[in-house]
């Protein structure tokens, strides 16, 4: 980031120069020795001058520190190495101080007279510049560990503020003028070697190392670390130093006035208060920094806590989106991850699914398609949305997914992983399929239903079929731009309208009416119409449906139809008329060749011979007879004309009733009637009453010559209908004859032999007929006759 | 039976049948006047003193009707609504007597008042013996309210 290597550069420059300037500093005290000029080596005449170990000293630090602002780490073993030396110099210095041992470690590089500048002590190193070089050796030792050990860094920092901030204060005592005195044993610092010592501490401090320290980045302000704590490390620092200095002062005044009276205390003091200080303020400081430090750490955990807090979060989101969610590595695009929802939409569990990859789970062809979307993503794509991909599940199902993959990427812009959402759209995706079957049905029966189809939607777009079409003898396109009103019949317009205008108002869903529409050529079509109107939930009408079906033809049969029942009526009408004249003007004249007949016979009868009165018998006789015809005609029209109320008939009882008519008629006859029970029949009970006393009665006729005479009635089954059947055992008659039985006027028998007119089968077969049923005759001359019919 | 002013009207058209009337009538010993008249207008006529009848008393109605159906001009059923209709003939006894047998005429008859009707049978003895019947039914038997003077 720009910033940071911004920054890096600036600490950089600045450690740099703040060694450049302590090299100055120090070659110049050396100039100083070297040459036995006191000022370049004390830069006051009053003052004492820097010590030369103090010098060579601050020269290998200081270069020490140029050699660290370049931040090359192979540059950092031999830092390490001059760290340890000057170190090593300020520890044998603080030793002797403690011991008293001369060890004579300030004249290993000056061999110059004890007074070289005067009588003083001067050109050995004070105690505090050995504290303080130890300090800062140490620090600079540590700086190059920062990397490696952790609080190295720490450590390092706050001793170099301790060490610069003890420069401060040297340089402030100076400043406001405090004495320094010299013995054998104190020396105090010089003023430019605590001001060498200031700047080497800073140049240390913002030296740029691999890793920022707490203390520095607190003092930077760069971490969560809040700003009061940077105060206090800075300011506890900075009093620290100036109390340190102060007390070094104040100390090494009381030696002064002990010196002379007490020399054993004096030399015990400064023999031990001074390290002793050294140590409690140094101790002060890393107490501060550890609790500093400490505090960090512990905001280090409480962020960890919710960095780990946050992942449980983001854990339990991903866990339970109601959607697929997978991640895959970038490198071999195997699953790394998988939720919930992923389990249930595919099948498999997450153990089976992670370490895998496409090929390992679905099928090859689905497999290359998620692959090639993969590389699409990688190559560039930062999300690639699919919107409908067929997937296999475990259980050999197949599904659809909407997929949108995303890449992840690192710092440097390279993918790292693939995080794929999938969302099942299987359900959708049938409903789709099913609407799309539903309206491939609809437009199936729509386009090729034999009938007349249109539809109008409410924006007035219209769709017919080939066959609305037909019917009208329009196009689909001369339709679009014609309204129905035009191809409808001026009279049915009213009626249609109406009939549409109750179906948008809601108050019926379909209506069926009938409707003419003029076609094209002009002819008038009719056609049965059934109209549908759909509306959406919220009840607004979407479209009207209508068939039509074309019933021209149906009508032109009907009102033929219509026509030939008129006819039928006026023709039954004239057949009433006649049968009204039949009845009472044929009569008439029967009537009076009866009648005068009798009277001939009455008042002329003796002048009459036997044969002129058969003759008139005779006549009369045929008179009677054509009455009876007349009236068996009359009877058998009015079964014709007659009207049908069919309801459940008990013939059981119509049969008993009609035997015992018969017996009636003829009292001296024994016939054996055997009629079964519960016989019913659902027809028109006159008609059937008569139907039945004409086949009893046809069969109480013919068995006339049999002493044993039976008669049975009962019905069995016959093509899953009744069939009713009356038997007898009289003369029969021939099968060849058969279909003469119900012919009007047939007769298989002479006059003779049994009087009849020949109407009375022919009147069942006519109501047998009336009741769609079938009649038929059974028989063998001389062993009888069975009727049966069904109706 | 005794010769009376009670008369029997006989509308029928047919002359045979008239004749044929009269003689099972004279067969059956009744007395009585019979008027006939040869289709409803000459019935109503007879009956409300109207046409060839102006001026007849009225105080003398029939005992008994005969009425055919089928008549010239106005038929049988028409004469029967109207003497029905009207105050003076409205009680009077009215034998429906025709060749017809159809049901309607026989529920049209009754419906419009008649006393009774009857086929004329085409044997000549058996319709003897209705009018033997119908004579000694409406003639002796019957009851009739006294006619009351418009």
């Amino acid at each position: 980031m720009g910033s940071k290597h911004g920054s890096l550069r600036k600490g950089s420059f600045g450690a740099l120069l703040s060694g450049l300037v302590v090299l100055a500093i120090a070659a110049v005290a050396l100039a100083g020795w070297a040459t036995g000029r006191h000022l370049l080596a004390s830069m006051g005449d009053s003052f004492v001058p820097m010590a030369p170990d103090t010098a060579l000293s601050f020269i290998i630090l200081g270069l020490s520190l140029v050699l660290l602002s370049t931040c090359r780490q192979s540059y950092f073993r031999p830092i390490r190495y001059s760290a340890f030396l000057v170190a090593s110099i300020a520890t044998l210095r603080l030793v002797e101080s403690v011991s008293s041992i001369d060890l004579n470690v300030d004249r290993w590089l000056f061999r110059f007279p004890l007074d070289w500048f005067g009588p003083k002590q001067a050109g050995y190193m004070a105690v505090t510049s050995a504290a303080c070089s130890l300090c800062i050796s140490t620090s600079l030792f540590l700086t190059t560990m920062s990397g490696r050990k952790a609080n190295a860094g720490d450590i390092a920092d706050t001793l170099a503020i301790v060490a610069s901030s003890i420069g401060l204060g040297i340089v402030l005592v100076y400043a406001l003028g405090a004495p320094m005195h010299y013995s054998r044993t104190t020396i105090p610092m010089a003023l430019n070697t605590a001001v060498a010592f200031c700047v080497l501490g800073g140049g240390v401090l913002i030296v740029p190392t691999l890793q920022d320290s707490i203390v520095l980045s607190a003092l930077k302000g760069q971490r969560l670390v809040v700003p009061i704590d940077r105060k206090i490390l800075g300011g506890f620092g900075l009093v620290l130093g100036l109390v340190l200095s102060l007390s070094t002062v104040s100390y090494q005044t009381i030696c002064q006035f002990l010196e002379p009276s007490r020399p054993v205390i004096a030399s015990v003091t400064r023999a031990l208060i001074a390290p002793s200080l050294l140590l409690v303020s140094i101790m002060a400081v890393l107490t501060v920094t550890y609790f500093a430090v400490r505090r960090e750490l512990a905001q280090g955990h409480r962020i960890e806590a919710d960095g780990r807090k946050a992942k449980i979060f983001l854990d339990s989101i991903i866990e339970n989106v109601p959607a697929m969610i997978f991640v895959k590595d970038v490198r071999e695009l195997r699953f790394i991850r998988f939720n919930k929802a992923g389990e249930e939409i595919l099948g498999f569990s997450r153990e089976e699914m992670i370490g895998k990859n496409d090929y390992d789970l679905f099928p090859k062809e689905q497999a290359d398609l998620f692959t090639a979307k993969d590389r699409d993503l990688l190559a560039g794509n930062s999300v690639v949305d699919i919107p409908e991909e067929p997937i296999q599940t475990k259980h050999k199902e197949l599904r659809f997914i909407h997929t949108r993959k995303i890449a992840l990427k690192d710092d440097q812009g390279d993918s790292t992983h693939i995080i794929g959402i999938s969302e099942d759209i299987t359900q959708h995706k049938l409903a789709e399929e099913t609407i799309r079957e539903s309206e491939e049905k609809f437009r199936n029966v729509f386009e090729h239903s034999p009938i007349g189809n249109s539809l109008t939607t409410c924006d007035g777009t219209v769709r017919v079929n080939n066959e609305f079409c037909a019917l009208v003898g329009y196009s689909e396109e001369e339709l679009s731009t014609i309204d129905w009103r035009d191809i409808t019949h001026p009279d049915d317009i009213d009626e249609s309208q109406r009939v549409l205008s109750t179906l948008i108002a809601g108050e019926n869903d379909h209506a069926r009416y009938q409707k003419r529409y003029i076609h094209k050529s002009g002819k008038i079509v009719w056609a049965d119409v059934s109209a549908f109107l759909q509306k959406d939930k919220k009840g607004k009408p979407l479209f009207i449906v209508t068939s039509n079906n074309d019933i021209t033809e149906r009508k032109r049969a009907y009102e033929a139809l219509e026509l030939v029942n008129t006819q039928l009526e006026t023709a039954n009408k004239e057949l009433e008329s006649f049968s009204y004249s039949v009845s009472h003007d044929l009569r008439a004249p029967l009537r009076s060749i009866d009648g005068f007949s009798q009277a001939l016979l009455k008042d002329y009868n003796d002048n009459l011979d036997e044969t002129g009165k058969d003759f008139l018998r005779r006549v009369r006789a045929a008179s009677q007879k054509m009455a009876n015809l007349i009236d068996d005609l009359l009877k058998l029209s009015r079964i014709a004309r007659s009207e049908m109320h069919r309801e459940r008939v008990n013939l059981t009882m119509v049969a008993r009733e009609t035997a015992e008519e018969l017996q009636k008629t003829q009292p001296a006859r024994r016939v054996e009637f055997i009629i079964a029970d519960g016989v019913t029949a659902y027809g028109d009970p006159h008609l059937l009453r008569v139907g039945m006393e004409n086949l009893l009665g046809n069969s109480w006729k013919f068995t006339g010559k049999n002493p044993a005479a039976r008669i049975e009635f009962g019905a069995t089954h016959g093509d899953g209908r009744a069939v009713y059947y009356i038997r007898d055992n009289g003369v029969g008659f021939d099968m060849a004859y058969a279909d003469k039985l119900f012919g009007a006027f047939q007769r298989l028998h002479p006059n003779s032999e049994f009087e009849g007119t020949g109407i009375g089968l022919a009147t069942v077969q006519r109501i047998i007929h009336r009741h769609n049923g079938r009649v038929w005759a059974e028989g063998k001359i001389n062993e009888g006759a069975t009727f049966y019919f069904s109706l | 039976m005794e010769d009376d002013q009670r008369t029997i009207l006989l509308v029928e058209d047919n002359p045979d049948d008239e004749l044929l009337t009269l003689r099972a009538l004279e067969e059956n010993k009744i007395k009585n006047t019979v008027v006939v008249a040869h289709d409803g207008v000459e019935a109503l006529e007879y009956l409300f003193g109207t046409g060839a009848y102006k001026g007849r008393d009225l105080s003398v109605m029939p005992q008994v009707i005969l009425l055919d159906i089928k008549l010239p001009r106005i038929d049988g059923l028409e004469v029967l609504r109207r003497l029905r209709a009207d105050q003076r003939t409205t009680l009077l006894p009215s034998v429906i007597l025709t060749s017809s047998r159809e049901e309607q005429d026989i529920i049209r008859g009754y419906k419009l008042g008649a006393n009774s009707y009857i086929r004329k049978p085409v044997d000549f003895d058996q319709f003897a013996e209705a009018v033997r019947q119908l004579g000694l039914y409406w003639l002796v038997l019957n009851e009739t309210p006294k006619p009351r003077r418009g």
